[in-house]
């Protein structure tokens, strides 16, 4: 293997291994031993050394290739002892080199000089062949792994995203969670009691791509989740498994609460009340005060309606 | 963390103007929360009482060294109206006994009978507590009857029985009294009297553990309501409230919602 294959796998070994099939079988490799130097803006951080398996065969791709598009490799020559290099790098992070390797007495020795928007960086390279045999796939094996668990970790926190009904996971061309069927859990979820309250703890500006994310009237819904509360606490009313119902109407139907309230709280007593509509009525109670109405404002009988009429009036002359 | 934040809320409660958030609640209220007003429509407007003037004169008792000593229910005291726990002409009870059957059923002849047996008339109790309302600066209040029948000239404010009902309830005995929901009572004889509690929030609402209710054809329904939850206390005061009950309790938990401290 020539000196410029093996500076290759060293330089190209993760963006090759993140290309890596699934099922990396082992590869013949021997250890080397690489410390790198770099030197930018006048200040020299300490050298780096680390050990790596370079696989015996070596490697096909030119340095400086690899599977990014970005950089080029303009200029290559290698004279079976040296090689020397350039290359640009578009986008983002703009950036061009020149490098050298020369072949020593078992091993390598090198610099490569960048130079980016933010300056000059020189890096020099040295390598030592230790020559250990190792499995030099053992590498890709690991960013395979690595991979795998992180797809698998975004799958889990996608599934999270939709169930916590974080729209802003779905939401735009950046949307961080793409899988359909969390797209469809978010919706579904869109349209139950757990799903309204989650929509309503985020800010409005978040939530309004709902419709979007779903092809749906978020408005509709919510209605949805609303007409469901509001049937199933008709039917069970005052049942201890409606309180659930009663608190969601409570909370995020206007609609149905109007309806709840004209039918369990307008022209009642607070003493005569029934326990499990006591809360929701004082709620209600609060909200037509805030409108400046009067908390029973319809009220079908006083709220001491359990005394006679005689009692009553003698009563109202007098203080208890 | 919490602490600083709830101690922020308070300080910024206590630099605030209470505001008439609630206009149709009363011509007349106020509401508190750990002794800071936050609500308050027309606080100082002078108004008949009722029977929350039933919360000086349970003070001023309580603070009388005779509250063990035993008292004769006069036929003045035993003909009382109103609210009534049923005591007999000559009968003798505890004054401790009568004070908390005025507390809790707002009977007016264990009023009556109080004030007679520590002042000799129900008008000489009376000038002893407006002596006492002068000594907690009570400057819109003065009591004409004991018990709160109305009576000319006898008036107080939103802000006073806030500020009274506060002092009262460091009085530990009072605010034992308060809190109960019924009252059974001996007379010396051995005939046993038994009443329940005026204050309908008793039980019904949490955290409400008293202070007092109120009516009279000029007062109208009033009440003065304290309720604790998680050591935040809420005090609210209402005078002439067209519906006294679900305003106090929708007011009491719109207090402890919005005060919540958040971390």
């Amino acid at each position: 293997m020539t000196v410029s294959v093996r500076l290759a796998v060293l330089l190209l070994a993760p963006s090759l291994a993140a290309a890596a099939p699934p099922a990396v079988p082992p590869e013949p490799g021997e250890e080397w031993e690489n410390t790198v130097e770099m030197q930018m803006a006048g200040f020299s951080m300490p050298a780096q050394t680390s050990k790596s398996c370079v696989p015996k065969k070596g490697m096909t791709d030119p340095p400086g290739t690899g599977k990014d598009d970005k950089c080029k490799v303009t200029r290559m020559k290698n004279d079976g002892k040296t090689m020397s290099w350039s290359m640009v790098c578009e986008g983002k992070e703009k950036m061009s080199g020149d490098g050298e390797i020369t072949q020593t007495a078992g091993g390598y020795d090198g610099k490569m000089t960048m130079r980016t928007a933010d300056g000059e960086m020189l890096m020099k390279m040295r390598g030592k062949k230790l020559g250990t045999p190792c499995d030099s796939a053992e590498i890709k094996r690991t960013m395979v792994a690595v991979q795998a668990e992180g797809e698998k970790n975004m799958a889990k926190a996608c599934t999270n995203a939709a169930q916590r009904m974080s729209v802003m996971s779905f939401a735009g061309p950046q949307a961080m969670c793409k899988d359909p069927a969390d797209r469809a859990l978010l919706c579904e979820r869109a349209a139950t009691r757990e799903g309204v309250r989650g929509l309503g703890a985020q800010p409005e500006m978040v939530t309004k791509d709902l419709g979007a994310v779903c092809g749906k009237d978020l408005a509709a819904m919510k209605l949805q989740a609303c007409s469901a509360a509001g049937r199933e606490e008709a039917a069970k009313r005052c049942k201890d498994d409606s309180k659930e119902a009663l608190a969601f109407i409570g909370e995020s139907c206007p609609a149905q609460t109007q309806v709840v309230a004209q039918r369990e709280c307008a022209g009642m007593s607070y003493t005569d009340l029934p326990i499990c509509y006591r809360s929701f009525c004082t709620t209600y109670a609060g909200n037509l005060l805030d409108k400046g109405k009067k908390p029973a404002a319809q009220p079908k009988a006083p709220e001491d309606s359990t005394q006679d009429a005689a009692k009553k009036a003698v009563k109202s002359l007098l203080p208890f | 963390m919490p602490v600083l934040v709830v101690t922020a809320v308070a300080a910024l409660l206590a630099a605030a103007e209470p505001t008439d958030r609630f206009p149709s609640a009363a011509p007349s209220y106020l509401v508190a929360v750990d002794g800071n007003l936050v609500w308050a429509g027309a606080p100082d407007l002078p108004r008949a009482p009722a029977s929350l003037a039933k919360i000086l004169t349970a003070l001023v008792a309580l603070e009388s060294p005779t509250i063990g000593d035993w008292l004769t229910v006069s036929r003045r005291a035993a003909a009382a109206t109103g609210s009534r726990i049923g005591l007999r002409s000559g009968e003798s009870l505890r004054v401790k006994d009568a004070v908390e059957a005025m507390l809790v059923a707002s009977g007016n002849d264990a009023c009556l009978a109080v004030a007679e047996s520590l002042s000799g008339t129900g008008s000489a109790f009376a000038a002893r507590m407006n002596r006492r309302a002068a000594e907690m600066g009570l400057t819109g209040t003065r009591f004409v009857d004991p018990c709160g029948h109305d009576a000319p000239g006898q008036h107080a404010t939103a802000r006073d029985l806030w500020k009274l009902a506060r002092v009262a309830l460091e009085n530990p005995e009072f605010r034992r009294m308060v809190a109960l929901s019924s009252v059974q009572l001996e007379t010396r004889s051995g005939r046993v009297l038994g009443a329940t509690t005026s204050n309908a929030l008793l039980g019904r609402l949490p955290g409400a553990d008293g202070v007092k209710t109120g009516f009279t054809p000029e007062a109208g329904k009033c009440i003065v309501v304290h309720a604790v939850r998680g050591g935040r206390d809420v005090m609210l005061v209402l005078l002439g409230a067209p519906d006294r009950w679900w305003t106090a309790a929708a007011l009491v938990e719109r207090a402890f919602a919005e005060t919540a401290p958040r971390e």
